[in-house]
């Protein structure tokens, strides 16, 4: 069953139960409306999984995305959440992000059946919310993979003890993705990807002014490009941790990741520091972020990093204006993405 | 063990970064605790007609992070009371353990990324009696000085 199957299936139920029964739809949203220019550079990718480019033209589609979610309570314990998103990356073409049925079976333990984000960085749940971080976008080149959904079964425990919020993530799925748009950009043909046999497991420990994330994830992987069979069966893993501090004014934000797929001798660290200081309503940030591949066997070298700088104003409660400039150092010789690129987006994240 | 082995290479790579700042962090951290003394007397409160009968410090904080009560089903919904920003502030500090931006964060990442409800909020006292009158199960929280203002309401305990 694909995708929009399962979303199908999921508002109609919404659909039909808040009709016949007069149940409450709970309605939650955001939007983020950035528009933005290269301003060296003949391109810049700003989102790798939905091949936002921005050129020397001023465009709006990259960043900009208008998100809703609806939630339902069916009985005390369950209910459907659904989440539609338009991209201006994706031609504004309507997708779901999130489309699952949860079962609360107790205050500290949580099960969603459907369509859920791949958990795999900090802030892939989160990743369209622009108003969840400072950023006109998480930084690109930490945020690189193809696949960024799956369909399956998750399961949440949260145990908590005095003020330390702890959360265990356990999930399992599987994704089908046909003609990939990062992998089908890069190949410059019809990619066909299945993540397979997703395992994975997301642990997170949290008070007021830290936050340490760990993550880990196994799949095999099948591959088609231009129908031609690439990779069967591939066994691939992700390793990652998220480490945040916050004291006074101050935001330290931290991501290190590993992904390994041995059968083709692919090896990639990403990672990330960003720094922030809140001055009232404003707060200027600092980051880099960088991926690179070991080079191997078949010359493989994909290696880029980005230094970006940027201003957040929390206009009202729900509103926040930004400004970011970011410079983007592409080294690969072998695998080169679009270059060296400079730039500058500006931008509006509303929740409500 | 391979993947014990990759934690402890990422978590040294973050440690390089920054150990040499940490006491530093950890300085402001603390001298940043404002002093609590003389505050009003804060209570916890829920419609006249509720059948709360208590409310323990676990499940009050689980609430007001948009989770499920551990051991009160008729718990309904947490409201925050915002008549007055510093009483707002106060009941972060002494029972979320939290300032507003830390709040803000792990409440909005709950609802976007759990569909869990979000938290209501009331800016003056009688609409805030209006709402309990009509939700009785839910639960707010207001001073000492305030409840004598307030018809719709029966106070569970005594907060700080």
């Amino acid at each position: 069953m694909d995708t929009s199957h399962i979303t199908r299936i999921l508002i109609l139920c919404l659909g039909l139960y808040s009709n016949i029964l007069s149940a409450e739809v709970k309605i939650t949203g955001f939007a983020s409306f950035v528009a933005g220019k290269a301003i060296s550079g003949d391109e810049f990718l700003a989102d790798y999984p939905k091949t936002g480019i921005y050129d020397k033209d001023w465009s709006l589609s990259p960043d900009t995305s208008v998100g809703i979610q609806l939630t339902s309570d069916i009985s005390d314990t369950t209910s459907i959440t659904v989440q539609l998103t338009n991209n201006g990356a994706s031609d504004f073409e309507t997708r779901s992000e999130w489309a699952y049925i949860n079962y609360q079976h107790s205050s500290q333990l949580s099960i969603q059946l459907g369509r859920k984000r791949l958990p795999l960085y900090y802030y892939s749940d989160t990743f369209d919310l622009g108003y969840a971080y400072n950023w006109i976008r998480p930084p690109a080149d930490n945020y690189t993979w193809q696949i960024s959904h799956y369909n399956g079964i998750s399961f949440i425990y949260e145990p908590q003890l005095s003020s330390i919020d702890i959360l265990f993530n356990l999930y399992f799925g599987r994704e089908d993705s046909h003609n990939n748009e990062l992998l089908s950009l890069f190949s410059g043909v019809p990619v066909n990807e299945t993540w397979k046999n997703i395992a994975g497991l997301v642990s997170e420990l949290s008070g007021d002014w830290y936050e340490i994330r760990l993550a880990h994830m196994s799949s095999q992987l099948d591959r088609e490009i231009n129908n031609t069979q690439s990779d069967k069966d591939a066994k691939q893993s992700f390793d990652g941790i998220s480490i945040n501090l916050f004291y006074g004014n101050f935001t330290f934000l931290s991501e290190f990741n590993f992904y390994e797929r041995s059968l083709a001798d692919i090896e990639i660290t990403t990672h990330m520091q960003s720094l922030a200081y809140t001055y009232k309503k404003f707060t200027p940030h600092i980051t880099r972020s960088e991926f690179e591949q070991t080079i191997n066997s078949s010359n493989g070298d994909e290696h880029h990093f980005t230094n970006s700088i940027g201003i957040r104003w929390d206009y009202k409660p729900n509103i926040a204006f930004k400004i970011q400039y970011d410079k983007t150092t592409d080294k690969g010789i072998t695998i080169p993405v679009l270059g060296d690129a400079e730039l500058f987006t500006l931008g509006v994240d509303i929740v409500y | 063990m391979n993947h014990i082995n990759k934690y402890f290479n990422l978590l040294s790579q973050f440690k390089s970064c920054t150990a040499s700042r940490l006491p530093v962090f950890l300085l402001f951290y603390f001298l940043s605790f404002p002093c609590s003394s003389g505050e009003e007397p804060v209570f916890l409160i829920t419609g006249l007609k509720s059948e709360i009968t208590h409310v323990s410090q676990y499940d009050l904080r689980k609430v007001y992070l948009g989770g499920t009560a551990a051991d009160n089903p008729h718990i309904n919904k947490p409201v925050l009371n915002k008549k007055d920003t510093e009483l707002y502030r106060q009941f972060l500090k002494n029972i979320m353990h939290m300032t507003d931006n830390g709040y803000k964060r792990k409440v909005i990442k709950r609802i976007f990324r759990q569909g869990s409800d979000k938290i209501i909020e009331i800016h003056n006292l009688n609409e805030l009696d209006q709402h309990l009158k009509d939700n009785p199960n839910d639960l707010s929280y207001i001073t000492e000085s305030d409840i004598k203002h307030m018809l719709n309401i029966r106070t569970l305990k005594k907060l700080w």
